[in-house]
This record gives structure tokens, C-alpha cells and sequence, in this order.
């Protein structure tokens, strides 16, 4: 009797254990980013604001992550010694040939997701989502998932997505339930056109 | 120490039991969920930098102008420009993508070129009564129609019925409605809160009339109507004819209050109180039909457009419109012929455009109209309509697809003109339905040069102002230099108004109202059921398949088959919530779906109408061009 139990436990923990500490593990590949972008840099020495590289165009839409001729202005020559800044000129902005950034934040494709409306009308702070990216030093492994393709930051940093604060992810179930504490309107077709 | 059999049982359970308490059953769920949205064959929208570009939407008559989110060409979002969007115009990019759609031409099923249809349908012509049915008139290509058939011996120009300007029609036609001025409006079933006109128009001009909506069904504009009277399907227009008795017609002697609340079951209080109103809180205006399910017939029609004359809306709320400049060449064309009017049998050869969705006439009504052996050539985009009764199918292009112009709405009292500029190249084979007829005519030409014609003659009159869709300046069509100038501001969204509005009183001589006709079928529609189709604009037409999803799912459109019944009409024959059901007519017999709706009068049967359920081929119009309204009965199935 005593016996069954035991290996009724056994198989339990040995369950929980790889559920909990290594499908997590196994289920997200780290990919590096191409470059190492080193955002305190541009903010605090060059004395860049957000808006400089990330900001929303005359109609509107938001213009993401600036084109290799952005870098272009500043970087045309190396501005220091750096494997990055090397790799940087020599790889991308000599050959103008664009960087293949991983985007963190990087939705589906069936998903339209208006940066103007939730910058202007809402006045959200980009951090708000995006958490402290834009204080960073180094970026950070993207972390792939091995079966949708789409970043960890999607579904968020906890696996369980409980206890991971107001906005763990990025997931549609977190856009409704910031929508319904914020009492917005919102509707299928919003977001899928 | 030795396994045995069933300790490996006890470890299995265990683990099995231990998964569920962990995330990794419920995450692989959703991520595998997630993996299979991007398989490979599924249309994604692409990646890039993204343009806007504006155009108008051409799916209903109200031609809403669009701003269009793009990727390289490709749309991926659509929304209003300083305004909404209704639905099917948001996902209005997803159509060439519709799962039905006709790749090419076929005769009777098997793949045919466009030369062997051209070739058969232009020797069936040479032997006359041909007709085209043209689902929304008043297009540049309704000319091209137009123009063939009045050289056509015999030749028919058809078009729906259920229009939104059947009232206008009724009255002679050349005339547009101007709700603007109006205080009272009185609506027999016309849509008027959920798709009908310019919605922008109707809107904006709400807060200025009270609107007494004539309707069996609580429909949304019932339901946001400041009077409602719930007239017993069928019973209209003896409600029309007790308001024009009220207003002093001599026409509609018999009709007092009381005589037309014993047919109607409508208050004769009431009658007489929006009578007063129509009087009294002025200018007043009627507007008739416009249901995309069924128009009224003509009697019914003339009916409800006479009371326009009685309250003096002619020349105020009902205003002559002049038409958008046709360009030379277009002198004879064949006048517009009531389906009705088309003897059974009288058709040999029915050309129909179904590339532009309108409101849909039942087969069955069609096929009357036929003669034995006639050819039906049906240019669609979908099997879903007609093309699929008709010998010869042509694959016509979708919204943004080729270069549409779009005629003014039936509330625009000024002409207006803007295009609908193809943002996406149609799939190879495709032919727009007006450069078919050109080519079984033989004239030459294609629809995309005469838009150009039309924008050069346009241009000539000097007239009116130009607004472009993107920053909303109007431009006098007098500083524009060249028609070339006119024809960049339509590609890139703009639209053409026509000067100033006449407030001149049309001289419309009225045809006496037939009082005893409508009388005998208002005592006819005492049957013990009703059928009532009901639908929204476009619903004959494919329609975005997240449209039909998600607005299905969460109830805002009715599904495929469903029937929506009083609970109490259910009751009495047995039938239960979401329990399948048969509706019998003289015409045939389908099985739904019944939808307990306590908002449903009782004795009324309420169907949608949908690409492909039929239910309009179960609707009575035996004997007059109308099927609003059918009887029936219903069993459990």
C-alpha cells in the first residue's frame, strides 16, 4: 500500500517538476540579437530621447524601429571601439543593408494594434508595456518560442501568468482586460481587420 | 527491488495527475493553437512599411470614403475617414480572399474561356429579349447596359425591386430625399438607422426629426425610433392609406382610424396622432421599402409615396436632383422596366451583374421571367448567388480590385461622383461584367476608359467642388486646370458635389392609388403565420468570413437558417429554443433552426436572408412583385 503510494508520488513530483521547471526551459529557444544596442548610450551620452528613433509619423502609424539609414546619420564611421559598433558599421551600415532586429513585442499578424491611439488618447507611457527597455545597456536574448514562433514576451515572463503583476504579457487577453479596467469600448474587429 | 506492473500504473497516474497542475498541458494548447494561424497556405497580411491611401467603398450605395492602411499595395486594415466604418466596409479588404470565389469562366460547371462565353452569348442576343439585370443602378457601367440594350430588340433593363429609392421612383424619379429639412420622418420599414442612404447624412440629420418607424419586425431602427407601430406584416400600406384619409385624401375614403386598427391592429389613436404630427410638425417625409429582404409592391408603393404629396414634402424634403454628366456617345438608352412588367417567359437571354452585392431578387421570380432554353450569363464573384443557376459564370473583380465609380446616395440632394480606385490587381482572369457586355456588343472600349469620359465631362461643367478624402478641402471644380487634375484627385480619394440643391416643387402628377386592390390584400394577409425575410445591406453578397464569425457568434447578425419566433407562437406548435423546425409556403418548404425571440410579433415567422439559404425561394410573389411578406405554416421537425 505503502509502496503504490510512493511511486504515486514519485510520478507526481517527477510530473510537476518537469512541468513547472523544465518545459518552460525547453519550450523557449534563446536566440541573441544580431547587435548589441546599448539604449542608456544613445539617451544619456548622446542625449536622444525615444522619440528621436521610435516615433509616430504624420498619419499616424507608428514607425517601430528605425531604418539602417537612421544609424547611418550618426554611424557612417565607427564612433568608438566597440565589437558592436564595429560589427554595426561593417556588417549593416556600409552595405545599407537593414539590421534583422527580433522584436520582442512582435504580435501576430491577423492582430492591428494602433500605438497612436493608446499614446495620444490614452496617454500611455511607452514603459507601460514595454516595460524598462529604454534604459537598458545590453539587449537582452530573444526568446523564441519553439512552437507559435512568437517572442516569450507575448505570452510574459511567467510561465503560469499568475501573480505577474497588472500587464503580464502581451496576449489578447491582456488587451481585453485592460480595455475592460479602463472601461474602453472595444470590439473584435478593432483589432482583427 | 523488482517493478511490477502495477507500480508503473501507480507512477503513470501520478504523472498523468501531476501534468494537469502544471502549465505545461494548457500552454502547449494554446501555442500549438497559435501555430496553426500561420501555416503557409493561409493569407497573412505582409510585413513592411505601411502607406495610407484613400478610396470609397463600393459595397453598398452609401459610398463611405476609406482610408486604407497598406503594406507594399496590399490593404491590411480599412477604417472611416472622419467618421466610422460599418462592419462589412472595415473587413471589406478581406474579400478577395472569399473562400468561394470564381476563378474563371465556366459553362454549366466545366472551365470555359472568356471567348467561348463571349462568342455563345452574343449569338443567343442576335435572336433578341435580352435583359440585364443590374444589382446597383446608376453606375457608369449601367450605362454601358443601357446603351446595348436600347439597340437590343426587346432589350430589358432590370433592377431590383427593393431599393432604397423605390419611394422616389414611385414618384417619378430625378428626385433625391433631404433629410436635413425634415421634422417628421415616417418610414415604412426603410432601414433608416441600420444601413440605408449615407449613414453619415441620416445621422447627422437625426437630432432634427422625430422618426415614426412602420414596421412589423423590431428591427434597430424600430428599436430607436421615437414612435414605433408594429403594423401586421403584409397590412402597410392600409396603414398608408388611413394616413393619406387622415390628410384629406379622397382616394382613401373607407380608410378611417378605426377601419384600418381593425386591419393593421395598429391603434387608430395613434393613426391619427402621427397623422397630426405629419400636419402639424413639418416638413414631413415618407419613405417606403429600402428592406434589402423585400420591397413593396407597386401599389403598396404608390401608396406610401402618395402621402409625400399630401404633406407637401415635394420640393422640400423631397428634392429634383440633377444626374452626373454622361459623357458623348450615350444619347438612347434603354429605359428602366419593372420586373413585374416582364411578361413570364419573356426573357431568352438574362445577362446579370452580381459583381456589385444589391439588394437580391428570388430565383424562383427569375426563372418565371424566362423563356424555355433561355441562357442565363451571371458575372459574380461567388458561386453563392445566382451563378449558381446560370449556364454561363464570369468571374467579375471584388471591392478595390478595379476602378468603380459610385453614384450618389438616395438622401444626397445635390449629384455627386467619386471613385473607387483598384488598390489590388484582380486574379488573371477575371472581366468586369460592363467590359463584357462591351464585348459581346462589339463596340470596343473598356469600362476604365468611359470613367475617364465621365471625369472629362465632369470636368466641362465647371461645376460644384471637389473635397479630397485626405485633409478634407474642397476645391471649386473651377480652379481645376485640366481633367486629368480631377481624374488624380478621384484616384486618390476625393469626391464631386454638385452645386447648390433646387428647392423647386417637381410637377408630379400622381397616379390614383387602386384603395380597393390594397384593401383586398390587407384582408388577405390575415393568414394564421407570416414569413418576414429580413436582412442588411449586402447580405446576399460573400461577406468577410470574421464578418460571419464573430458577428454570428456573439448574436449581432442572425445565423444561416435560423428562424426567430414569439415564444408563445412557439408554444403553440410544440417548437422549442434552438429546436429544429420546417416552414411551409405555396411556394416550397425549408427547415430552420427556431430563435425564441420575445421581440417577435406573435403569428410571425422572421428569417435572415444570407448568401445561399434561399429562404427568399420559400416567399410568395406569385401574383404581385413583392415578398415582404409570405404566408405559412410551420411544423417541428
Amino acid at each position: 500500500m505503502i509502496r503504490g503510494k510512493l511511486f504515486f508520488a514519485a510520478g507526481l513530483l517527477a510530473s510537476l517538476s518537469a512541468g513547472w521547471l523544465g518545459f518552460p526551459s525547453m519550450l523557449y529557444e534563446r536566440v541573441p540579437q544580431p547587435l548589441d544596442f546599448n539604449h542608456v548610450a544613445h539617451t544619456e551620452k548622446a542625449s536622444m530621447s525615444c522619440q528621436d528613433c521610435h516615433s509616430l509619423k504624420e498619419d499616424g502609424t507608428f514607425s517601430g524601429i528605425p531604418k539602417v539609414e537612421s544609424c547611418a546619420a550618426c554611424h557612417a564611421e565607427p564612433m568608438g571601439t566597440t565589437k558592436a559598433e564595429k560589427l554595426l558599421v561593417e556588417r549593416y551600415v556600409k552595405p545599407q543593408r537593414e539590421i534583422p532586429w527580433l522584436v520582442y513585442s512582435r504580435q501576430p499578424q491577423n492582430v492591428w494594434f494602433s500605438h497612436a491611439s493608446h499614446l495620444k488618447l490614452a496617454k500611455f507611457e511607452c514603459t507601460e508595456c514595454h516595460g524598462g527597455h529604454g534604459k537598458t545597456r545590453h539587449l537582452r536574448p530573444f526568446e523564441r518560442n519553439r512552437i507559435s514562433g512568437y517572442s516569450r514576451d507575448i505570452w510574459g515572463p511567467s510561465i503560469s501568468r499568475i501573480g505577474a503583476g497588472r500587464r503580464p504579457g502581451m496576449k489578447m487577453d491582456d488587451c481585453i482586460d485592460c480595455h475592460r479596467a479602463n472601461h474602453r469600448e472595444h470590439s473584435c474587429i478593432e483589432c482583427h481587420k | 527491488m523488482k517493478l511490477a506492473r502495477r507500480d508503473l500504473l501507480k507512477l503513470a497516474g501520478g504523472a498523468a495527475l501531476g501534468t494537469f497542475f502544471t502549465p505545461a498541458p494548457w500552454k502547449a494548447l494554446d501555442d500549438v493553437s497559435i501555430w496553426t494561424q500561420n501555416w503557409s497556405w493561409m493569407p497573412v497580411p505582409p510585413r513592411g512599411e505601411a502607406t495610407t491611401r484613400f478610396t470609397t467603398c463600393t459595397l453598398c450605395p452609401a459610398g463611405c470614403p476609406v482610408r486604407a492602411r497598406c503594406i507594399g499595395k496590399q490593404p491590411v486594415s480599412l477604417a472611416g475617414v472622419g467618421g466610422g466604418l460599418c462592419p462589412a466596409g472595415l473587413a471589406g479588404h478581406h474579400l478577395p480572399h472569399y473562400p468561394g470565389r470564381v476563378r474563371g469562366a465556366s459553362h454549366r460547371g466545366t472551365r470555359c474561356t472568356m471567348d467561348a462565353a463571349v462568342a455563345a452569348v452574343r449569338e443567343v442576343a442576335k435572336g433578341g429579349r435580352v435583359a440585364i439585370l443590374d444589382q446597383r443602378p446608376g453606375r457608369t457601367a449601367s450605362l454601358v447596359y443601357r446603351r446595348w440594350l436600347a439597340g437590343q430588340e426587346g432589350g430589358l433593363y432590370l433592377t431590383p425591386p427593393a431599393r432604397e429609392d423605390a419611394t422616389l421612383v414611385a414618384l417619378g424619379g430625378g428626385l433625391a430625399f433631404n433629410l436635413d429639412e425634415a421634422r417628421t420622418v415616417v418610414s415604412f420599414g426603410a432601414p433608416l438607422m441600420e444601413g440605408w442612404g449615407s449613414m453619415a447624412r441620416v445621422l447627422e440629420s437625426r437630432p432634427k426629426f422625430h422618426l415614426v418607424q412602420i414596421e412589423a419586425r423590431q428591427s434597430r431602427t424600430a428599436s430607436m425610433a421615437d414612435t414605433w407601430l408594429p403594423a401586421k406584416p403584409g397590412t402597410e400600406a392600409a396603414l398608408a392609406l388611413g394616413l393619406a384619409h387622415l390628410l384629406g385624401s379622397q382616394d382613401a375614403g373607407r380608410f378611417t382610424p378605426e377601419y384600418v386598427e381593425r386591419i393593421t391592429g395598429v391603434p387608430a389613436a395613434q393613426v391619427r396622432q402621427v397623422a397630426r404630427r405629419m400636419k402639424d410638425a413639418g416638413p414631413a417625409v415618407v419613405i417606403g421599402g429600402g428592406d434589402p429582404a423585400g420591397p413593396f409592391n407597386r401599389e403598396e408603393e404608390q401608396a406610401i409615396a402618395g402621402l409625400n404629396l399630401l404633406a407637401g414634402a415635394m420640393g422640400r424634403t423631397i428634392v429634383p436632383r440633377a444626374e452626373v454628366p454622361v459623357p458623348a456617345g450615350f444619347d438612347k438608352l434603354a429605359a428602366e422596366t419593372a420586373l413585374d412588367d416582364v411578361p413570364d417567359g419573356g426573357i431568352r437571354l438574362l445577362i446579370i451583374d452580381e459583381a456589385a452585392s444589391g439588394n437580391p431578387v428570388p430565383w424562383s421570380y427569375l426563372k418565371r421571367k424566362l423563356a424555355p432554353g433561355a441562357m442565363v450569363a451571371a458575372a459574380a464573384c461567388s458561386l453563392d448567388g445566382y451563378a449558381s443557376h446560370a449556364d454561363y459564370v464570369l468571374p467579375a473583380p471584388v471591392y478595390m480590385e478595379t476602378a468603380q465609380d459610385v453614384p450618389a446616395a438616395c438622401d444626397s440632394p445635390a449629384a455627386t461622383f467619386s471613385m473607387a480606385p483598384g488598390l489590388l490587381a484582380p486574379p488573371e482572369e477575371t472581366i468586369e461584367p460592363a467590359d463584357f457586355v462591351l464585348r459581346v456588343a462589339g463596340e470596343g472600349g473598356t469600362l476604365a476608359e468611359l470613367l475617364k469620359a465621365r471625369v472629362e465631362a465632369i470636368h466641362k461643367t465647371r461645376r460644384g467642388s471637389v473635397v479630397t478624402y485626405a485633409d478634407g478641402t474642397a476645391t471649386p471644380l473651377a480652379e481645376m486646370a485640366s481633367a486629368d487634375d480631377l481624374a488624380k484627385a478621384f484616384k486618390a480619394g476625393a469626391r464631386w458635389t454638385d452645386a447648390g440643391t433646387s428647392s423647386e416643387a417637381p410637377g408630379i402628377a400622381f397616379a390614383a392609388v387602386d384603395a380597393a386592390a390594397i384593401e383586398r390584400r390587407a384582408a388577405s394577409a390575415q393568414f394564421p403565420l407570416a414569413l418576414v425575410p429580413f436582412g442588411w445591406r449586402g447580405a446576399a453578397g460573400p461577406v468577410s468570413p470574421i464578418f460571419s464569425k464573430l458577428y454570428q457568434e456573439s448574436r449581432v447578425r442572425s445565423s444561416e437558417g435560423e428562424a426567430r419566433l414569439n415564444p408563445a407562437t412557439a408554444r403553440e406548435y410544440g417548437i422549442l429554443d434552438g429546436g429544429l423546425m420546417v416552414v411551409e409556403t405555396s411556394c416550397g418548404s425549408q427547415a430552420m433552426t427556431a430563435c425564441l425571440d420575445e421581440g417577435v410579433m406573435p403569428g410571425v415567422i422572421e428569417a435572415a436572408i444570407e448568401p445561399g439559404t434561399g429562404v427568399l425561394e420559400i416567399c410568395d410573389v406569385e401574383d404581385w412583385c413583392g415578398w415582404r411578406t409570405a404566408p405559412a405554416r410551420m411544423r417541428r421537425a
